[in-house]
């Protein structure tokens, strides 16, 4: 069975910003604007975070990407009362747009603060709808949204696969951050599989987990940095 | 079927297809609908797409569903993104469908400058752009265009020696100019040089912040990558010298905060310990000698001037003399002083010391195509004198292509006030910016993903490459190639002129160019078929050569003279040294017209939706500002009004303000956003070259009040002093932290 799972390395990421965009760019995810950025509600699936150690001169500053971990063990799953957050069979935490009805108890219970409300419907100014990605749902006021490991091509590269008689091949399904990360710092796969990317990234000394003490069962594997 | 042959064709094609119809065969009549390379309804097709949203020109590819470009992926056979693609350029898609674009030609119907225009056709805003180009004489024309390199920039030139008037002006990054000029003295080479980063044990960065923006973001920071953990043995080091915390410097395992202006004297104290104890040839010793004559400073020497601690730089030279393949960049701030040549000079220099010329892991020769040089003679004519001529009133018709003067030159070039002075102002451009205001006729242009490309970019990659497309999808509106218009503009301009563009348009110059060069083009001289080459090209995204490994000569002659950096302001009156730089949010501006980078967080400061300057603790306290409040900074060249940051890492006596906003126009998402920190710098240049010291003014900082700044984390300030500070989105507690190290 399938499990997927992402490995990132924190020693190659730079911070710099290209998964955000991407991820903007492949979700339809909306730009809420100054004012309600302001408020907390601009909507980032994906989001650097900066963390300072020291004080000057002797300052240093680490950069980790954080989106939803896809848990094992989700806090987010069994709080939704119509359950419009759900397990996949494959790992993911799945969310059925169309059974939301925006109690935001997921975004609550969630320890990583990875999930976003809808407090408008989008807007984009023609001809900006354009490059809206025909794969994915446009989310409307009163939705809760979070990072879905791109299942759109996820289900692509399954379709694919399908037609040809085959399974997927590792590296064949990229997320738009990996796709797009200079750096080659986020790796995308199938945990279940001992010879994927993943697996063998995932077992390296310098494996790890957000919040590894709740037990959430992260499918998101972070290697440290080496300072 | 290439594009040019499918148009070619079209007519017939349309008639095949109305009679098919006619036959009611349904399935013949579907396939004959759909446009080669087109795509079903709602099948994905990938296109090769060249970016120029900034100079490195990566190679992309698109997704293109119904005729929309829906996404941007890096074209991983492309030598310089190597598949990756930057935050900028992603955003090319919201240049391509931004609300705002100009997809008509305007031409004045007001007072000039005061942005009222009136939609006009194609033929009447050509005549009018052709009678004032007629109408002048060769002298009083000026070119300015975004880029001088590839084909495009060789139209223009042709276009300006064709017209008699002076060589075109290319907006390219300020330190562009002063970073290779250095490396012809300190190297021998003509351009900037390839680095060998990923197979360095030890990365030393003077002033070069290449894993911001810089020359090639995509390309250094895949290299930075590879170096670090591309080898399963062993980690690089980075050591970054820069006087502010930026992205290289965050990621550097040692950042020396340099004082600004004294980058050279640190180059130049490695220098001497390399000297004294490295293990430097004989041969590396004398042409090192031969560059920088004069004795070193010593390390405490360095220490006080650099204001560096001791310890942490002998921990540095020590690492420098004792790592297996060291080499060493310069550039950025450190270019952008008045002693900027002297320090990326010496910095570069350190490469010989250390005997990594032409090495693996060392310093290359830079590798470039030059296609279509012989279409004109290089060259070009300096910004500073651009504006010398603009002022004393010397320009009767300038034209802009792609560029916006006004808001990427220093305020002290005076090329705002001198708009005024210019007879006609012709503007071949995207959007109403605040050079495009100042237009008398205003021609609307195809983007990259709109129009043929050939690109060449900067030299980063130690490999010659030419990005070579066709358009991704077709023009929005009445946009047309840029190339074209240069084309139909010399038509009309009597035979001698046109005489010399006898081509139809951009496409045809490409073919014929990439003909006529193809011996000494990548994989050219072996080719059967140009027509094939040409096409193969097409297919791939471009003519791409293996990656050069030359050997740079090294240094000839001695080197500019020791000195140090002035800065313009009394530091009485103007305490702090001001440093503008680019942030990965919108570069030097392109990016603020777009809502994605306006709402991504600058990675340092968290910042979404403005500009800012970064101020360090002590200094904010002593003058008492909080952060997010409003301030004002002067120069001796003028004052702005922006919000605080109070960063944690920011050198004392230091203020840092990104480049790129604070336009007056460039659509609803860009104008009136912050400040321009360019309005705050003088007319000062690098000494030794025409290129302007933008990071040599002084400012003062005085505070206005409280304001409001929005940010996506929280600010030191909410945080507490000292500690790891998780900077999370929502308003709960900061729960993700780095404090669980246990293996999965």
């Amino acid at each position: 069975m399938t499990r997927w799972g992402m490995v990132i390395d924190t020693d190659r990421c730079t911070g710099c910003g290209a998964c955000v965009v991407a991820c903007h760019a492949e979700n339809n995810i909306q730009t809420v604007g100054e004012e309600e950025a302001g408020r907390g509600r601009a909507m980032h699936w994906i989001r650097i975070e900066r963390y300072y150690e020291g004080e000057f001169p002797d300052i240093k500053v680490r950069f980790q990407p954080v989106m939803c971990q896809q848990c094992g063990h989700a806090p987010c799953e069994p709080v939704c009362p119509v359950y419009a957050t759900y397990h996949t069979p494959e790992g993911l935490n799945a969310m059925v747009y169309a059974r939301c009805i925006g109690t935001r108890y997921c975004a609550n219970n969630c320890p990583y603060t990875v999930r976003f409300f809808n407090w408008f419907s989008p807007e984009f100014p023609q001809p900006l709808e354009r490059q809206l990605n025909p794969s994915v749902s446009v989310r409307s006021a009163g939705i809760m949204e979070k990072c879905t490991f791109c299942v759109q091509r996820i289900h692509d590269a399954q379709d694919v696969a399908k037609d040809e008689e085959r399974e997927v091949r590792d590296g064949e399904v990229r997320t738009a951050c990996s796709q797009s990360c200079p750096a080659e710092a986020i790796v995308f796969g199938d945990l279940d599989d001992p010879d994927s990317r993943v697996s063998e990234l995932g077992e390296r000394a310098r494996a790890m987990h957000l919040l590894e003490e709740l037990s959430t069962e992260p499918s998101v594997i972070y290697l440290r940095g080496g300072r | 079927m290439r594009r040019r042959d499918f148009v070619k064709a079209g007519a017939l094609t349309a008639g095949v297809t109305m009679l098919d119809g006619c036959t009611g065969d349904e399935e013949v009549f579907i396939t004959q609908q759909v446009r080669p390379g087109e795509g079903l309804p709602g099948e994905t097709i990938w296109k090769p797409g060249v970016c120029r949203q900034c100079a490195a020109a990566c190679g992309i590819q698109v997704r293109v569903v119904d005729g929309n470009a829906i996404k941007i992926e890096g074209n991983e056979a492309h030598p310089v993104g190597r598949g990756g693609v930057c935050a900028l350029g992603h955003s090319l898609l919201q240049e391509l469908y931004n609300p705002d674009r100009i997809l008509q030609p305007q031409q004045l119907s007001g007072a000039r400058g005061q942005g009222s225009f009136q939609p006009a056709s194609w033929d009447d805003a050509l005549a009018a752009a052709q009678a004032a180009i007629a109408s002048a004489s060769g002298a009083g024309i000026s070119i300015v265009a975004s880029g001088g390199a590839g084909l495009d920039g060789a139209l223009w030139r042709r276009f300006a020696s064709a017209l008699g008037a002076p060589a075109p002006t290319f907006l390219e990054a300020p330190e562009a100019e002063v970073e290779r000029r250095a490396a012809q003295l300190a190297l021998g080479v003509d351009d900037y040089p390839h680095f060998d980063i990923p197979n360095a044990e030890l990365v030393l960065s003077i002033g070069a912040p290449f894993l911001d923006r810089w020359r090639s973001p995509v390309h250094y920071i895949n290299a930075y990558a590879e170096m670090r953990r591309g080898r399963e043995t062993r980690r690089g080091r980075l050591i970054h010298a820069e006087a502010r915390m930026s992205l290289t410097a965050a990621n550097a395992d040692v950042w020396l905060p340099v004082r600004p202006g004294t980058e050279g004297t640190l180059a130049r104290a490695l220098a001497g310990h390399l000297l004294e104890n490295g293990d430097v040839s004989a041969s590396a010793r004398q042409r090192y000698e031969q560059l920088f004559p004069t004795v070193p400073p010593t390390l405490e020497e360095a220490a006080t001037e650099c204001d560096l601690r001791m310890d942490r730089l002998e921990e540095v030279a020590g690492e420098l003399a004792s790592a297996e393949n060291a080499l060493v960049i310069g550039g950025g701030s450190a270019a952008g002083h008045t002693n900027g040549l002297y320090n990326v000079t010496a910095a570069l220099g350190l490469n010989v010391l250390l005997d990594n010329l032409g090495q693996p892991a060392g310093v290359h020769s830079p590798t470039r195509v030059g296609l279509g040089q012989g279409l004109a003679a290089a060259g070009s004519t300096p910004a500073v004198t651009l504006a010398e001529r603009l002022r004393g009133g010397d320009v009767e018709v300038l034209v802009v292509a792609n560029a916006d003067p006004v808001h990427s030159l220093p305020a002290g070039f005076g090329v705002q006030d001198a708009m005024a002075n210019v007879g006609t102002v012709i503007v071949l451009g995207s959007f109403l910016d605040d050079t495009a205001v100042h237009a008398d006729v205003l021609l609307p242009i195809s983007t990259e993903l709109e129009r043929f490309e050939a690109a060449e970019p900067g030299t980063t990659a130690g490999a010659p490459v030419v990005g070579l497309v066709e358009p991704v999808v077709d023009a929005e509106g009445e946009s047309r190639h840029p190339g074209d218009i240069v084309i139909e503009l010399a038509n009309a301009l009597g035979a001698t002129v046109a005489g010399q563009f006898p081509w139809d348009d951009f496409e045809e110059l490409a073919e014929e160019t990439v003909e006529a060069e193809i011996a000494r083009l990548p994989g050219g001289a072996a080719a059967e078929d140009a027509g094939d080459y040409f096409d193969e090209a097409l297919e791939r995204g471009g003519i791409f050569g293996q990656a050069a490994t030359a050997t740079p000569p090294g240094p000839s002659g001695a080197g500019p003279q020791p000195s140090g950096g002035r800065f313009d302001g009394a530091p009485n009156e103007f305490p702090f040294v001001l440093l503008p730089f680019e942030s990965v949010r919108n570069g030097t501006g392109r990016g603020a017209n777009r809502p994605w980078m306006q709402e991504m967080p600058d990675p340092l400061s968290t910042v979404m939706w403005n500009c800012w300057v970064e101020i360090t603790p002590a200094d904010a306290e002593e003058l008492g500002i909080h952060d997010t409040d409003l301030l004002r900074v002067t120069s001796p060249q003028g004052t702005v009004e922006l919000h605080a940051v109070v960063d944690p890492a920011a050198r004392p006596g230091v203020v840092s303000i990104p480049l790129g906003h604070g336009h007056t126009q460039y659509g609803r998402y860009a104008e009136g956003r912050g400040a321009n920190v360019l309005d705050l710098v003088g007319a000062e240049l690098v000494d030794g070259t025409a290129a302007p010291a933008w990071a040599a003014t002084r400012v003062s900082i005085e505070r206005l009040g409280e304001g409001e700044l929005v940010r996506f984390g929280r600010s030191y300030e909410e945080m507490g002093h000292g500690e790891v500070i998780p900077v999370g989105w929502a308003p709960h507690e900061p729960l993700v932290q780095i404090k669980t190290e246990r293996s999965v």
